[in-house]
């Protein structure tokens, strides 16, 4: 009990030193100073209409690519976590019913579609590579839960995943290359409100959505391995 | 010509070679060992050629997105963090040969790509300019130390791994909290323009932004409180991880919090709270050491210790303190990363990590005990070891502290070395005693890192001054925080 | 001003459950909700008062009118970092229960603190 209270002053204090911290800095007041700048240059500098990814991709590109970065490195970490020397597949398998598995192969191209079309349009609308890679691991999630007996190549989803990370890095080393900074834009702009303008934007971008997409299809891959495989229960 | 001088180069080209492992790792599962090798051998590269604008007192900054600071991300070089990151991939460079070696357990491939990214992203928490990208850096550091000390899947490691993920996570929420706090208050992410700002806000109003930073990087940096987590998740882990997580992770988490404090606060008013952080540090890790039974868990406790002990060096606030603490970082770095790696052999040889069942290792395994032996003197700092030198200048400006405090420091940092010089002399003496059973063969191989090293420490033994004072023209340059800041926000309107 | 006051209180409600829960998974929930909280926390911060979405669009082309766009740029990536970081941790949680048969905390050996 004397735990309970000392612990919960512990957390009262942090609470109230930040709402104290946030008193001088009231909700909705103008804190903007680099803020400012990228709202009033996103268009001259990168043609992208969605001011959040141009700051996310273009301005702030580094950090975006760090966040890649801990995508791919939790990845590695769970395949390592849950490495099994040899995989049998149990020969019990629950079936799912009727209508998920008649469901899921109509509704599984149209998940993918509408994962692309988030990835791509990510200069345009809110979205971009992350919300759409996830679109699209959550369409093979589905097509795990309906159908027992799929396993992915994951030699291929390796591929996926390498190219689309190279994909980052090879557009920014071409910035470094040409203008001596990294991850300058060297793809011209665009009509404003195109598809095809925003610089190096779009490409970037279809390459996390993919990768993000296949990087979290081999993390379910093995957290299903948990449930289906022979040698996940000791 | 390109210009290979550019701190970002850093952190691309090992991206790049992590990605291209990735897609190459089902069908050439032999060429992996070599990755981390070839990526901290181009690394040093790259340092060569921003070490010789450094070494003339530039501040090397590389922008991205190709806009000057502040609206960029940038990354700046001054003469701390070229030693820090120089460190980082002359360590990288030796482990991850000793690793080549070392690491037989499957999935090695993947071992292999999460290291390189360790080395990663140690360089670029120690490189960057911006305080956002000192969250996103640690979290990729944090992120792969959790798979790493994982790795080996026994039950040791696997309740040392989860202790450390969930204070991890929690230091990295904290530190976001602070940078956002930080961001309400001036409205940009930019150390320098941060410094810049921060100038005119008063003590109390930076304090609690501050606080959020410094006890998150607190956690990886194995300070008093929070470093309960270390004495399991250190010696968890394989032991090259270990000497990398022990001699580097620690340190370069530090290194921020010296930037974070000097640069962008300017905080003098809270060193004398950090000085008393360092004490019970200090004092923790040599006592918990010292009734260690297991070899691994009682280096783990010295790391603690150590730490404390240039932190505490370093909360003196004057110059040639700050240039003592340098010095005693690189000592217990290249020490602790030799110690761990040594350490890895024996338990090799021995199957086990207890102390007592190393007995007579020594007395067949000649040139490893010896390497052993070599680093630990230094740590312990007998002269004419390297470590005598940092611990003489440590000594030296304790006596500046005023008041009582600075003469207790002075008598703890004493009687610590004695229980450090008796613990050690401990496995000294396990070592060279008669044989009672026979010790597994090891690779050759792999006692060749831990060797160079030693090398590299002796040659540092036989010239001290040269590097002392080399490291007091890097505290020199550190406190005046004016030529960084005009030297990164030079491009501004 | 709600949004503050709610953003710190799952901050708190998240800290809580770290500290005094003893199941493993809800340790790893208050680890969420903390990276909740910190999240709304950051969005609101970037609020100001009578403007709109940072996106430009055929209706609305004047960049005085809109909202902060760094903060919203800060929370996409907090988000996906956290999604990760709590995917290893699970990963951390299932093999102790393959390990241990058990989810409690006092149950396993060194994990008392």
């Amino acid at each position: 009990m004397i735990r309970k209270i000392v612990y919960g002053i512990f957390i009262l204090i942090i609470v109230a030193a930040v709402s104290m911290f946030l008193m001088s800095y009231p909700f909705g007041s103008d804190k903007m100073d680099v803020g400012k700048y990228y709202l009033e240059n996103t268009v001259p500098q990168t043609g992208a209409a969605n001011v959040v990814t141009s700051v996310t991709l273009f301005y702030r590109g580094f950090d975006t690519l760090g966040e890649v970065t801990v995508l791919f490195t939790a990845a590695l970490g769970v395949s390592i976590i849950y490495f099994i020397e040899d995989k049998k597949r149990k020969t019990r398998i629950v079936e799912s019913n009727f209508v998920t598995k008649v469901g899921t192969r109509v509704v599984f191209p149209f998940i993918l579609l509408v994962g692309a079309y988030i990835f791509m349009h990510g200069h345009l609308t809110p979205g971009g590579g992350f919300q759409g890679g996830a679109l699209i691991a959550t369409g093979f999630l589905l097509l795990y839960l309906a159908y027992e007996e799929t396993s992915i190549n994951r030699a291929k989803f390796y591929l996926v995943e390498g190219l689309g990370g190279l994909t980052y890095v090879t557009m920014g080393l071409l910035g470094y290359f040409m203008k001596d900074s990294f991850l300058a834009n060297v793809l011209p702009n665009g009509q404003l409100f195109n598809l095809l303008s925003g610089g190096i934007i779009l490409p970037i971008y279809i390459g996390v959505g993919l990768k993000v997409g296949s990087e979290l299809s081999n993390i379910i891959d093995d957290l299903m391995c948990e449930v289906k495989c022979d040698g996940g229960e000791e | 010509m390109v210009n290979l001088g550019n701190p970002t180069l850093l952190v691309v080209l090992p991206l790049f070679f992590a990605f291209l492992s990735i897609i190459i790792s089902p069908f050439a599962k032999k060429v992996i060992k070599f990755v981390p090798l070839v990526v901290s051998a181009i690394n040093l590269i790259v340092i060569y050629f921003i070490g010789l604008k450094v070494i003339s007192g530039q501040i090397v900054i590389g922008g991205t997105a190709g806009l000057m600071p502040p609206y960029s991300i940038n990354l700046a070089v001054d003469k701390f963090n070229f030693v820090i990151v120089l460190l980082v991939n002359v360590l990288g460079f030796l482990i991850s040969f000793y690793n080549i070696f070392y690491v037989k357990e499957e999935p090695a491939d993947k071992f292999h790509i999460l290291f390189t990214l360790l080395i990663m992203s140690a360089s670029w928490i120690s490189v960057t300019g911006d305080l956002f990208n000192v969250f996103v850096a640690f979290e990729v550091l944090s992120l792969s130390s959790f798979g790493l000390v994982g790795f080996m899947r026994n039950s040791d490691a696997i309740e040392a791994g989860f202790k450390y993920v969930v204070l991890g996570i929690l230091a990295g929420s904290f530190i976001l909290l602070g940078v956002v706090l930080i961001y309400a208050m001036t409205g940009t992410l930019n150390m320098a323009h941060i410094a810049v700002k921060l100038q005119t806000v008063s003590t109390l109003q930076k304090l609690i932004p501050f606080i959020f930073i410094f006890f998150g990087l607190a956690v990886e940096g194995a300070l008093f409180p929070v470093n309960s987590w270390l004495p399991d998740a250190h010696p968890a882990a394989p032991s090259g991880v270990s000497a990398m997580l022990s001699g580097i992770v620690t340190t370069t988490a530090i290194y921020v919090i010296i930037r974070v404090i000097v640069t962008i606060f300017n905080y003098s008013a809270f060193i004398p709270y950090l000085f008393i952080i360092a004490l019970l540090t200090l004092a923790f890790g040599e006592i918990a050491a010292f009734y260690q039974k297991d070899l691994k868990r009682m280096l783990a406790y010295s790391t603690i210790g150590q730490t404390g002990l240039f932190v505490l060096a370093f909360s003196v606030g004057t110059e040639a303190s700050i240039s003592a603490s340098l010095t005693q970082m690189i000592n217990h770095s290249i020490s602790k990363a030799i110690l761990f790696l040594t350490a890895g052999i024996m338990i090799e040889a021995a199957k086990s990590r207890n102390i007592d069942d190393l007995k007579g290792f020594g007395r067949k395994n000649i040139l490893t005990s010896v390497v052993f032996v070599f680093a630990a003197l230094s740590l312990i700092g007998v002269p004419p070891f390297f470590g005598f030198f940092t611990k003489f200048a440590i000594l030296q400006s304790l006596l500046d502290f005023p008041g009582f405090l600075g003469y207790f420091a002075f008598s703890l940092v004493l009687i610590m070395a004695i229980v450090e010089g008796v613990y050690f002399y401990r496995v000294f003496r396990v070592l060279f005693a008669p044989i009672d059973k026979e010790f597994e063969k090891v690779n050759d191989w792999l006692v060749v890192a831990p060797f160079i090293l030693v090398l590299i420490l002796v040659l540092m033994s036989s010239k001290p001054m040269y590097v002392l004072n080399f490291t007091s023209t890097v505290a020199n340059q550190l406190v005046q925080r004016t030529i960084y800041l005009t030297s990164v926000l030079g491009g501004m309107k | 001003m709600i949004f503050y006051v709610s953003a710190l209180l799952i901050i708190g409600i998240g800290i809580y459950a770290i500290i005094i829960k003893k199941n493993l998974m809800k340790i790893i929930i208050g680890l969420d909700l903390i990276e909740t909280g910190i999240n709304l926390l950051i969005v609101s911060i970037g609020y100001i008062n009578g403007k709109t979405a940072p996106i430009f669009s055929k209706g609305v082309m004047d960049a005085s009118r809109m909202v902060d766009s760094v903060p919203q740029a800060l929370t996409l990536t907090s988000i996906v970092i956290g999604a990760s970081e709590l995917a290893l941790a699970a990963a951390f949680v299932v093999l102790l229960y393959r390990k241990y048969g058990t989810l409690d905390v006092r149950k396993i050996r060194s994990l008392r603190w």
